[in-house]
């Protein structure tokens, strides 16, 4: 099934959340290989120049590496990857609050209600 | 390549020709088998087939040879035949030579069918039995034979070239083309009638002053002049045939445009 | 070096100018989207590239080669029409191919006909349309060509054969070769391409990567070309 994407932003920078998501997440572990870009390029349906870029992009970041005759794989350094993923979730937070404002709940009120939620599941 | 592509044009006729002329041989055979049964009515009736199939032989010998050119390279099939990589001259002798081959089998065919019905049982062995000695040729009578028969097959050459070059002319129009190929063809002819009476007018009103040596040629060697007569029509005949030839493949190669 | 290069590429019919001086080329590895409404050109572009059609005026070159021979035997073409006839068996135009086509991998062709469940027996005038489109697909992409020009790949296919196109581009993906895809569907095939070149009027107006487009408009490709071309649809 191909993955869904934005149509109004870049295919690559969508395809690098994506990959980085899956990194974070520990679906692609720490030191494991990645798919090869062609099959992942089959995988979410996009150019392999495209799939190329967004992952030369998570090599200057540093969460993948590329051993020469191997391919490409996962950093074992799991500081990085956690460090990632924290930025990753704040991005997610700034954006809730930023939703939460919206709808017209200040921040400390939207904590409260996360609790009450929490609470209730 | 010119091989591969006369191996498909074989296979795109042969599956209706082989069995055409199949039946063609078969029925003749048969009616031959009812004329020496004496059984009259069977034999009519094998005589009246054979007849419609000998009529059917040469008119769809004729509507193939137009069809595959037109279909295979002015049609939606012309996007396939095109992009292939082989020259344009090579597909159009493709076309040209099976068309060929198959209008001389269809001719072999239908004599050898009448040859099987109209002959009795004892004079058919005599017809082969009885074939000129051929050692006994003279050198004159051989190159005659060898003249005549080149004559002949480029003329029908001639003959296949001028109808792919009527179908090739009407590629300088989009609609219609069927039958602006076959007004091309009808003012072709006509064309060439009027070109051959102004051409036997002019021969027969020239004084035509030849000179002593040509007259002396002309006399002491009748039989060489006639063998370059017979060249001359065979360089000319060969002339308009390679024209027609190219004016198929200019339009082909500079004016296609398929839909 | 390019895989492909116009220089001043015109076309005119009678009074009619089809291409009017398009210039441009195509890296190797690159596919790339043709785009634009009916008659602005893409056609006769295609047929141009093929030695199908001759330019009233300047030059296109296949690999550094003018259209030929030559050329023929490195582009694979997939034509708008079903260009098959009708005595043919599917498996007599796989013969067909690999007689004429040293690039051509029966074995590919035939695993692509397995999985989409064609029997290579099968009459083809007795196919479908749409099975038709898939053979003649499956036959221009089993040839390991340098340039792939397909004409309106995935216009009335269904979203699954449509998917099973695409997909088929991704995978037969080779640095050494490109692919120029005709179509007016953008929204299905942006995914897929490089860059794209918008003809309007035989005349190109946008030539640029996909991604650089999306970064600077901030909307897809396909946005982008409805709004580029949304007065002509008067």
């Amino acid at each position: 099934m191909a993955w869904q994407f934005d149509t109004d932003r870049p295919i690559y920078k969508q395809l690098k959340e994506r990959i980085l998501l899956k990194i974070v997440s520990g679906e692609y572990g720490a030191g494991t290989q990645l798919p090869t870009v062609r099959e992942l390029a089959e995988q979410a349906a996009v150019n392999p120049n495209t799939l190329q870029k967004a992952l030369t992009d998570l090599e200057r970041d540093g969460l993948v590496y590329a051993l020469r005759t191997s391919g490409r794989f996962v950093t074992e350094d799991k500081a990085l990857v956690r460090k990632a993923k924290d930025t990753l979730a704040a991005e997610v937070i700034d954006q809730f609050l930023d939703q939460m404002e919206a709808i017209g709940y200040t921040a400390d009120e939207a904590a409260a209600l996360i609790q009450h939620t929490k609470e209730r599941k | 390549m010119l091989g591969k592509l006369m191996k498909y044009e074989f296979k795109a006729t042969g599956r209706i020709f082989v069995p055409l002329f199949s039946a063609l041989l078969i029925v003749s055979a048969v009616t031959r088998l009812m004329g020496s049964l004496r059984s009259t009515a069977p034999h009519v009736i094998g005589v009246t087939l054979a007849s419609m199939l000998i009529a059917a032989a040469f008119v769809i010998t004729l509507i193939l040879t137009i069809q595959r050119f037109y279909k295979n390279f002015m049609t939606n099939e012309g996007y396939l035949m095109f992009t292939l990589p082989v020259n344009t001259d090579r597909l159009i002798w493709a076309k040209l030579i099976v068309a060929t081959v198959w209008t001389l089998v269809c001719g072999a065919v239908v004599s050898l069918s009448i040859a099987i019905m109209s002959t009795s049982d004892t004079s058919l062995l005599h017809i082969f039995r009885s074939n000129a000695d051929w050692s006994m040729l003279t050198l004159d009578e051989g190159l005659f034979s060898v003249e005549l028969i080149a004559i002949f097959l480029v003329t029908l050459l001639d003959g296949i070239l001028s109808l792919y070059a009527c179908m090739a002319l009407s590629l300088y129009f989009n609609k219609h083309r069927i039958a602006i190929s076959f007004a091309i063809y009808v003012g072709m002819i006509i064309l060439f009638q009027i070109l051959a009476v102004i051409a036997a007018s002019i021969i027969s009103n020239a004084n035509i002053s030849i000179n002593e040596g040509l007259r002396v040629f002309i006399d002491t060697h009748p039989n060489g002049t006639v063998h370059m007569a017979l060249l001359l029509a065979l360089l000319i005949i060969a002339a308009v045939g390679a024209a027609f030839f190219a004016l198929t493949r200019h339009m082909l190669k500079n004016k296609l445009n398929l839909q | 070096m390019s895989i492909l290069t116009c220089s001043n590429l015109t076309k005119r019919f009678g009074s009619t100018t089809a291409l009017d001086g398009i210039s441009f080329s195509i890296e190797p590895g690159r596919v790339v989207g043709l785009l634009g409404p009916n008659g602005s050109g893409k056609t006769t572009f295609i047929k141009l590239c093929n030695g199908l059609l001759t330019p009233t005026d300047g030059t296109v070159k296949i690999d550094s080669m003018s259209p030929g021979v030559e050329t023929k035997k490195i582009v694979s073409y997939l034509p708008e029409n079903s260009y098959f006839n009708d005595w043919m068996k599917v498996q007599d135009m796989l013969a067909f191919f690999s007689d004429f086509y040293s690039d051509f991998d029966a074995a590919r062709a035939v695993e692509m006909l397995r999985s989409l469940g064609i029997a290579p027996s099968a009459q083809i005038k007795s196919l479908s349309k749409g099975t038709k489109e898939k053979v003649q697909l499956i036959l221009v992409m089993a040839r390991k060509a340098k340039l792939y020009l397909l004409d309106e790949p995935i216009g009335g296919v269904d979203p699954a054969v449509r998917d099973y196109i695409l997909h088929t581009i991704i995978k037969n993906y080779n640095p050494e070769a490109s692919v120029i895809i005709s179509t007016h569907l953008i929204a299905d095939v942006e995914p897929v391409l490089d860059e794209v070149i918008f003809l309007k009027n035989g005349q190109i107006v946008l030539h640029e990567d996909v991604d650089t487009l999306r970064e600077e408009k901030n909307m897809s490709v396909d946005q982008l070309f409805r709004e580029e071309f949304k007065c002509l649809e008067n």
